[in-house]
């Protein structure tokens, strides 16, 4: 008997816990979000998440872009070393083909997910100028 | 401390027995189809007015100021409105800015825990990724 009244309590209060959370909820924003969210709550809502996930793919985009540039380089200058080192791959000059913008494009896009120091940007950023 | 603790018991059933016997409207198809406006105090026609148009054959499309910024479909999932849609991040870039940069359409899935359902309106906490919101919705006649 005890065992159902104390279940009954506890769904009863199930929906005023989640209006309790949501409400402490409502005021967490995990992302950038600025005020105009607020002034629509579905739009609101979904826009934040929409910001975290592009910046998520961004991020990702930067890393694939930096992973295959270390691919690449390694292939061009050879990385592996003994007998697995490959000959350098004939679409490996693409990387080294590259336009100044191109190259500028993908620096910013390397700095932009954190990948590379302000230090490091800043001298490869001079030597693609530099090599106009 | 001891005796607002007490007193905060019956408190507390009281409140969550009001909400609860607020809390009648079933939560099927047909109820959940037809035209509702998010929060805007309930007035369908305000000028910056959300609005989730739920269809009966289950598609539904969300709106801002009569302009649709995401379609896709509902379903129910125990107790729990899943809203799979597809939208251009883009199309939300009065609220952020960045989102400019992305014009692609894409997929998301957002899940609505309705609560204090009544017949023509009721709170909803929904959850998209690691956001979480609440907002509350009344029918449109």
């Amino acid at each position: 008997m005890k065992t159902t009244q104390h279940r009954s309590i506890v769904l009863r209060a199930l929906p005023a816990g989640i209006l309790a959370a949501s409400a402490m909820m409502s005021a967490y924003t995990p992302t950038a979000a600025g005020n105009d969210s607020a002034a629509y709550a579905f739009g609101g809502l979904l826009a934040g998440h929409l910001l975290t996930d592009m910046r998520f793919r961004q991020q990702q985009q930067a890393q694939e872009q930096k992973q295959q540039t270390e691919a690449l380089t390694s292939m061009a200058y050879g990385g592996g070393g003994g007998a697995t080192r490959s000959p350098v791959a004939p679409h490996a000059p693409a990387a080294y083909s590259m336009t100044p913008e191109q190259k500028l494009n993908q620096l910013d896009k390397l700095a932009a997910g954190g990948y590379i120091t302000p230090a490091e940007y800043k001298a490869r950023r001079q030597a693609i100028l530099d090599s106009m | 401390m001891l005796r607002s603790y007490l007193l905060s018991i019956p408190l507390t059933i009281a409140m969550t027995g009001l909400l609860s016997s607020t809390a009648v409207a079933a939560l099927d198809k047909g109820y959940i189809t037809g035209k509702w406006v998010i929060n805007s105090q309930g007035q369908c026609d305000a000028k910056n007015a959300e609005h989730l148009i739920v269809h009966g054959d289950g598609s539904f499309e969300y709106s801002r100021r009569g302009k649709a910024d995401a379609v896709g479909f509902w379903r129910i999932e125990n107790d729990v409105v899943v809203l799979d849609m597809m939208t251009s991040p883009a199309s939300f870039q009065d609220i952020h800015a960045e989102l400019q940069e992305f014009a692609e359409y894409q997929i998301y899935s957002m899940r609505a825990m309705p609560v204090d359902r009544q017949p023509d309106q009721f709170s909803a906490v929904a959850s998209i990724g690691d956001q979480m919101q609440q907002f509350s919705l009344k029918r449109c006649q």
